[in-house]
């Protein structure tokens, strides 16, 4: 699943000290369940995205446990306050041991 | 200890039992209660702390909205008693994440009550649940 994997982030480019800021995540996987069966009949191994672990200049804002039941192309939305101008870095970890990473700069005016 | 043919004969057989072994296993899921029991562990269990939203009716169970509302929860727990993993996602929340709130989108097998968890600060697990049908099932 490392090819063609996209990742999408929605937030604001700016925001007032203090604001609480929404912010979107999109990731392009299929997220196999394993719980399904090829034409064969054979069973199809799991393969999804197993952890989004967002930061704000290092320190955690969420850290997401995801499992078979979380949809295709896994979306989170989360809510965050921000003090002071950085960086959300955004990791996503899929069972083929791939890292996927993005990042979106806020700054506080 | 010297090589004979019943010792390799017996090596052999071993490791023929453990790929078999192997290959065979399913992995045992854990039903929902013992998913919930692992997450609550001895604290107390309080309903109405927390709000999970879900449609009442789903027509495609593939991609289904979820939102937990947790003020205050360090942790929440989704569970989803009819399908085929149970634990459906659980989220940590940072300092900055000072709603508590976070929302995606589930798979679910069938009609069924979701439960939604959330640990607070004093220890205590918060419970709320969601009856929801659902039309096409979306697991499998």
């Amino acid at each position: 699943m490392a090819g063609g994997v996209r990742t999408r982030i929605k937030l604001p480019d700016t925001a007032a000290a203090g604001e609480i800021i929404t912010i979107k995540t999109q990731v392009t996987h299929l997220m196999e369940t394993g719980h399904r069966l090829d034409s064969a009949g054979l069973p199809m191994p799991r393969s999804i995205i197993h952890r989004l672990h967002c930061t704000f200049d290092g320190e955690t804002v969420v850290d997401v446990d995801l499992r078979p039941g979380i949809s295709t192309n896994p979306f989170f939305e989360f809510d965050a306050r921000v003090t002071r101008s950085g960086l959300f870095e955004f990791a996503w970890y899929d069972d083929d041991g791939s890292v996927y990473t993005a990042s979106e700069a806020v700054t506080v005016t | 200890m010297r090589l004979t043919r019943r010792t390799l004969m017996t090596i052999a057989g071993a490791a023929w039992a453990g790929r078999w072994g192997t290959a065979r296993a399913q992995p045992v899921e854990p039903d929902a209660e013992q998913v919930i029991a692992e997450f609550v562990g001895n604290a107390p269990v309080r309903t109405g702390g927390i709000a999970l939203q879900l449609p009442d009716v789903a027509e495609d169970g593939h991609r289904v909205r979820a939102e937990i509302d947790a003020p205050g929860a360090r942790e929440v727990l989704l569970v989803a008693p009819a399908n085929p993993v149970k634990a459906v996602v659980s989220v940590e929340f940072g300092e900055m994440a000072v709603t508590h709130r976070v929302a995606t989108r589930i798979r679910l097998a069938g009609p069924q009550e979701v439960v939604a968890l959330g640990r607070m600060p004093d220890g205590s697990v918060q419970k709320v649940t969601h009856r929801i049908d659902v039309l096409v099932g979306g697991c499998g």
